[in-house]
């Protein structure tokens, strides 16, 4: 055997270690999420009844989700940076989900109801996709679709007047039968985002 | 001055370089072959083609760097570099805004006031994202340590443009001021652009 093949046969050995060790870590593989980006939700406890009103008026309500997968988002439209850029960021998953996209309900829902006025909503969402249900309820519905999505909100005032949201940021991911799937987190690469979404519609 | 710049300057200086002294050959080239023999080298300098192939070469080279050069401001010791802004959807009562800071002085500094025409008041914001809640607080003293770089984005930072007068749109750009305590203020100018683009031009950003 000559010195070339040996090399050859070492470069190739140490790239598929390095290659598998990569993919093993990488989170790519179906149920290997890094364990650092996991939060921990209780699955039964979350995505309990809720009724809201939608951006065009209408009442909305879990029950109008049964038997279809769909997407939870809490924020708000005074939100320069955590808000649109995750609008945006499901706006172009769905449409790389294609018309698959079609068989999930994505719903934003204000924690910010004092001013996020219908009509500021409606025509906030014309930014982002057509598909998006956003909802909006007095404080008392607020609250309580918030805890029955385990979630967390609180309204923090701001010196020199004025106020501002802490919120959950993830994006919660519901199955057919309302339980929860999965939470995309803000930190984790597009490509993981877009394996869990197809896992979720595909899941029927 | 940030690795990318460097990098991105090296570059158009190497090609404008090439460049010369690709016209050069050609002129040298076209001398040998119509007259049969060599010319020397001051001659081609001397030949009214060299002078306008340079000349083109730097109007050209001057237009497609312009606009890098001009987003790239220095004030006093601070560098400020790709001020950028993201597009908002309609009715939105705050817009985003980033930009990198690099103090290249011997002095710390402070960015002590923003404004700008576009909104009614502006301030900068600190978001983070702590077991899976966000939060934004108002950041009122931003040092800018000597020899420090201070990215908007990598930090987490944004400075806050409260009710925008108008919205804004892609491709869109809006001047906004920057007043810092030892270096004083500075005029930039931001533009619109989508994240993606963003992403781009920060990820070569190795000076930090």
């Amino acid at each position: 055997m000559s010195w070339g093949k040996i090399f050859l046969a070492m470069v190739s050995t140490i790239t598929a270690a390095a290659a598998s060790i990569w993919l093993g870590f990488s989170g790519l593989l179906p149920g290997t999420e890094p364990a650092s980006l996991k939060i921990s939700f209780d699955r039964n406890a979350t995505g309990g009844p809720f009724e809201l009103i939608s951006q065009t008026g209408e009442m909305f309500d879990n029950k109008r989700l049964a038997g279809k997968p769909y997407l939870v988002f809490f924020g708000f439209t005074q939100c320069p940076d955590v808000c649109p850029t995750t609008l945006t960021e499901l706006t172009e998953l769905l449409a790389q989900l294609g018309p698959a996209a079609d068989r999930v309900t994505p719903l934003f829902i204000t924690i910010d109801p004092e001013r996020d006025s219908p009509e500021i909503l409606a025509q906030y969402m014309t930014a982002f996709d057509n598909r998006f249900v956003a909802l909006r309820g007095d404080k008392g519905q607020t609250d309580a679709v918030v805890q029955a999505f385990s979630a967390y909100y609180r309204k923090v005032p701001i010196d020199g007047g004025g106020y501002t949201m802490d919120h959950t940021a993830g994006v919660f991911l519901m199955t057919a039968k309302g339980k929860l799937a999965s939470i995309l987190d803000r930190e984790e690469p597009r490509e993981t985002k877009l394996t869990k979404l197809r896992r979720l519609v595909d899941a029927q | 001055m940030p690795l990318y710049t460097v990098l991105a300057y090296s570059i158009l200086i190497g090609m404008g370089g090439l460049n010369v002294w690709v016209f050069g050959k050609l002129c040298w080239l076209n001398g040998t072959s119509i007259k049969g023999e060599t010319r020397s080298l001051p001659e081609i300098e001397d030949s009214g083609l060299f002078k306008l192939a340079l000349a083109a070469i730097v109007t050209v080279l001057s237009v497609v760097t312009g606009p890098a050069l001009a987003s790239n401001v220095i004030v006093g010791g601070i560098e400020i570099a790709h001020p950028w802004s993201r597009p908002t959807p309609p009715s939105a009562a705050v817009a985003g805004g980033y930009l990198t800071l690099t103090n290249t002085g011997l002095e710390s500094d402070r960015l002590v006031g923003i404004s700008t025409p576009i909104a009614e008041r502006v301030e900068i914001h600190r978001t983070t994202v702590e077991s899976g809640i966000a939060r934004m607080r108002p950041v009122n003293d931003l040092t800018i340590a000597a020899g420090t770089t201070v990215d908007f984005e990598k930090d987490q930072l944004h400075i806050m443009f409260i009710a925008p007068s108008r919205q804004l749109a892609k491709g869109d750009r809006f001047p906004v001021t920057l007043n810092f305590e030892r270096a004083g203020r500075v005029e930039v100018e931001f533009y619109v652009e989508m994240q993606a683009a963003d992403a781009q031009h920060s990820s070569g950003d190795g000076a930090r």
